[in-house]
């Protein structure tokens, strides 16, 4: 099988006309899958642990663009025995490494994946997939053109919980569903990620790398390592957060995507270096005649929804709230005009599954062996992950967004468009 | 009360000299006396009004109108003995010199005639919420309030609410610290069938089809459209005014708004089967300038509460608020993300408003006061013309499925033109807005 794969992408890569393939070693049945991480910090550490949770597999070598995030992750994980790479490409030269663990910054996760898919490697990438639409159609073409498995790290696809109230869901068992609801929130008043001033890197960070195609700028510590993720250059909450609920209820509902948003928010109360809203609110319109709702509230923490859970999917028989240990389903009555009985008994599901990112990761595995599709394919990371670019895009617009989602356009407004993606900084190219 | 005479004098001066036509002569009377009153509209909305306002001993119910025959004669039996003189046409009503003050509780579309004439024929008014169906007629109403110097109050009757006064000052003076958002929901599953299906049909004998319809387009009767279910029509209500007023003019009291800065709206028709014209689900989000937002959800395919408790939530940075008519609560922030995590208040707790009929007779005591006093009612007509903006910008935005930016002062949309011509319509004549 290996073999296989290895002629095939090959000849794929050349037809193709791509240059950096590599050829995979042949792996046996009993052999122990080899993986690379790359980006080892918080996230990657996470990523680690998940996987090391497992027997068949092997980290062969790790990378990060900062040295001291890089020794640490060898020492706690690996003994020290890793190889390690401050460059990617390096790692991802290797032949004797079956896939890659991807956890770096949201801009970094286009190019790394295709290159790793390029080079006959099956790719594990973080959420959210890609920093822009056009980045995440062109992922999926190149797991596809080079056949590889790429899973995208929304974990609650490997949930038996989360596929018992997709089966309920799609049955059925809540009537029509109009309203999904999902908020991300934390009180992050007053100083949020605070201030910094622009200083020298590190000196064990290349700075230049962690930018990559991102338009040079100074260092500061309220970037990197963790706090890109309000920095919407570089990622967002609303893409970082809210991709986890917007893919469960998108996965319960049977939406492919959305026809339609709106977002609204600013920043209105913290006081720090973020380019993201301290609080948003979007609303989606699915073409099966229901909403999306998703809202990013970093200026209170107090809960949202009128029951424990993550999200809300309000049906005209039922409402359903989902956590990671238990769903439960409020029956409806009967409104104005209506008979006002309950139309349902109630419901309440719990199973305690552990780590559900450990769950994910043999997913990953055992779909390395079968060749069979991961439980969050690439494709559908990408259609999970575009709800939230296109929340970005909508609150950058001040516009009302109608989208197309066969041709991944934005038909109103069109000027809007220019937003699915971005001139890479040289010498970064997706082609 | 002599003062009061006087200002009607002026009132009437006033009116002339603007070249008004319709101008009655209310009669003068002592302090003693009591107002005289008459109710336009008498159905559902009207009957609870009468019941709030007969609480009140200084009042007295002259007159009935009502378009239809039967709902006229089963609240002057019900309410008067059937002793209160009663019209069809509400002009006849409003043509009596000897009314103080009329009470209008018609559909949305009849709002702005009825009140702009009764100002015109020196009148004070209450009128129902939502104040009118275009931001165009609000405006007219309000100008013909302030032209009569007459004492127009509109039916938000949570603006005579201790119980939200006191919240009013708790989070004008930072209590919860700054207000991000604001949410509130209409909730009522009406699937599957809604409001039904019916056939045009022969209006009822004793109904006046056509002074229903008033300004709007004529069209033949269906039974699911009046005389209560107009609340479910585009031309008539919408539940987003119906309901929404309620809320957003609480939120916007309770913050301190004017106007929002950008609304946008959507939803549709998606679970219930009748033959309503609005959505029967629908989510409005209105920006501030200020730095915040409001959220009202109008979910009629289904019921369930949309947050932990009350009817309206205020999420500040120190704390979050439910409140209903009967009460409030605080419930502490915490610190989030790299912030200190300790509690950032105490809970606190209070109780012991009322409940909707209790704030609506005192909402009508607050009204027959200022008849008397001639200060501003608790919800003046300027008040209740901003609140049901919020309604209609909603209503517009999703119509036009567009963001709508606003100016509050100039009442335009500033990126939508088409928009621009959806603040107001061609009444059918004879009926005109001058």
């Amino acid at each position: 099988m290996m073999a296989e794969r290895n002629t095939r992408t090959g000849t794929g890569a050349v037809a193709a006309g791509l240059t950096a393939t590599q050829a995979t070693r042949v792996m046996g049945a009993n052999d122990r899958i080899r993986l690379g991480f790359i980006g080892v910090a918080n996230r990657g550490g996470q990523l680690l642990n998940a996987f090391l949770k497992h027997d068949d597999m092997e980290v062969a070598a790790l990378c990060d663009v900062q040295g001291s995030t890089l020794d640490r992750a060898n020492q706690k994980w690996c003994d020290g025995k890793a190889d390690t790479y401050k460059d990617f490409r390096k790692l991802i030269d290797r032949k004797d490494i079956d896939a890659v663990v991807i956890a770096t910054p949201d801009h970094w996760h286009a190019l790394q994946t295709i290159y790793a898919c390029d080079a006959g490697k099956d790719v594990y990438v973080e959420k959210p997939l890609s920093i822009t639409i056009y980045e995440g159609r062109k992922m999926v073409e190149a797991a596809r053109r080079n056949k590889r498995v790429v899973t995208v790290g929304l974990h609650r696809r490997s949930s038996r919980l989360y596929a018992d109230a997709v089966g309920r869901v799609r049955s059925g068992g809540l009537g029509k569903v109009t309203v999904c609801r999902a908020y991300h929130r934390s009180n992050m008043f007053p100083t949020g990620i605070g201030h910094a001033e622009p200083s020298q890197p590190p000196p064990d960070l290349d700075w230049d790398m962690w930018l990559g195609p991102r338009p040079w700028r100074s260092y500061r510590a309220t970037i990197a390592p963790y706090k890109f993720r309000w920095w919407m250059l570089y990622s967002s909450q609303t893409a970082n957060n809210g991709v986890h609920f917007l893919d469960a209820m998108r996965w319960m509902t049977g939406d492919a995507a959305p026809s339609s948003l709106c977002a609204l928010g600013g920043r209105y109360a913290v006081d720090d270096d973020r380019t993201i809203p301290d609080t948003l609110r979007v609303t989606f319109e699915m073409p099966a005649g229901r909403l999306f709702v998703f809202g990013m509230f970093e200026t209170s923490g107090n809960r949202t929804l009128p029951r424990a859970g993550y999200f809300e999917l309000r049906g005209t028989r039922g409402t359903l709230y989902c956590s990671d240990s238990y769903y439960e389903v409020i029956p409806e009555r009967g409104g104005q005009f209506q008979d006002a009985r309950p139309r349902m008994k109630p419901v309440k599901v719990e199973r305690s599954e552990g780590n559900h990112t450990v769950q994910h990761a043999r997913n990953f595995l055992d779909c390395i062996r079968s060749r069979e599709k991961p439980n969050c394919d690439v494709e559908e990371g990408h259609r999970s992950t575009t709800m939230s670019l296109l929340a970005k895009i909508a609150w950058l617009t001040r516009a009302r967004i109608e989208w197309d989602p066969e041709r991944e356009r934005i038909t109103s407004p069109a000027e809007a468009n220019s937003l699915l993606h971005y001139e890479y900084r040289k010498p970064w190219r997706l082609d | 009360m002599q003062t009061r005479i006087t200002r009607r004098t002026f009132t009437k001066a006033g009116a002339t000299a603007l070249g008004l036509a319709a101008l009655g002569t209310p009669h003068a009377r002592a302090a003693s006396q009591r107002i005289r009153v008459g109710f336009i509209g008498v159905a559902n909305r009207g009957g609870q009004l009468l019941t709030a306002f007969l609480k009140h001993d200084d009042v007295e119910v002259v007159a009935l109108c009502d378009v239809q025959g039967s709902t006229l004669d089963h609240a002057n039996q019900k309410w008067c003995d059937g002793k209160a003189d009663t019209y069809k046409d509400f002009r006849k009503l409003i043509d009596r010199k000897d009314i103080d003050a009329v009470v209008i509780a018609t559909p949305d579309h009849w709002h702005a005639l009825q009140t702009i004439y009764a100002c015109d024929a020196g009148k004070d008014v209450y009128v129902e919420k939502p104040l009118s169906i275009t931001i165009y007629e609000g405006r007219k109403m309000v100008e013909a309030a302030r032209r009569n110097k007459r004492v127009v109050q509109v039916g938000t009757h949570r603006r005579s609410s201790d119980i939200y006064k006191r919240l009013v000052e708790l989070v004008q003076a930072d209590t919860v610290g700054k207000v991000t958002v604001s949410r509130a929901y209409r909730l009522s599953n009406m699937y599957p069938s809604g409001i039904g299906h019916a056939k045009p049909a022969t209006p009822p004998p004793d109904l006046d089809w056509d002074l229903w319809l008033g300004p709007r387009p004529e069209r033949p009767y269906q039974e699911n459209i009046a005389p209560y279910k107009f609340r479910w029509w585009m031309l008539y209500s919408s539940q987003m005014a119906n309901w929404g007023v309620h809320y957003l003019d609480a939120i916007r009291w309770v913050t301190g708004e004017l106007a929002p800065s950008s609304v946008c709206a959507m939803g549709g028709r998606y679970a219930v089967d009748d033959d309503r014209t609005i959505p029967d689900t629908m989510e409005a989000v209105f920006e501030f300038a200020s730095g915040r937002l409001a959220v009202f959800g109008q979910y009629e395919a289904s019921g369930n509460p949309a947050f932990p408790r009350g009817e309206i939530e205020f999420r500040g940075t120190l704390g979050t608020v439910y409140v209903d008519t009967r009460g409030f609560e605080i419930v502490p922030e915490r610190g989030g993300q790299f912030q200190d995590r300790a509690p950032r208040m105490k809970p606190m707790k209070v109780e012991g408003g009322g409940r909707n009929p209790d704030l609506t007779a005192l909402h009508a005591r607050n009204f027959l006061d200022c008849v008397k006093s001639r200060e501003k009612p608790s919800a003046d007509v300027e008040i209740g013309h901003r609140s049901t903006t919020f309604s209609l910008l909603a209503n517009i935005s999703l119509v036009t499925r567009a963001r709508l930016d606003w100016d509050a002062e100039k009442e335009r949309f500033t990126n939508n033109e088409e928009a621009n011509q959806l603040l107001h319509y061609e009444y059918r004549k004879p009926w005109t807005l001058d």
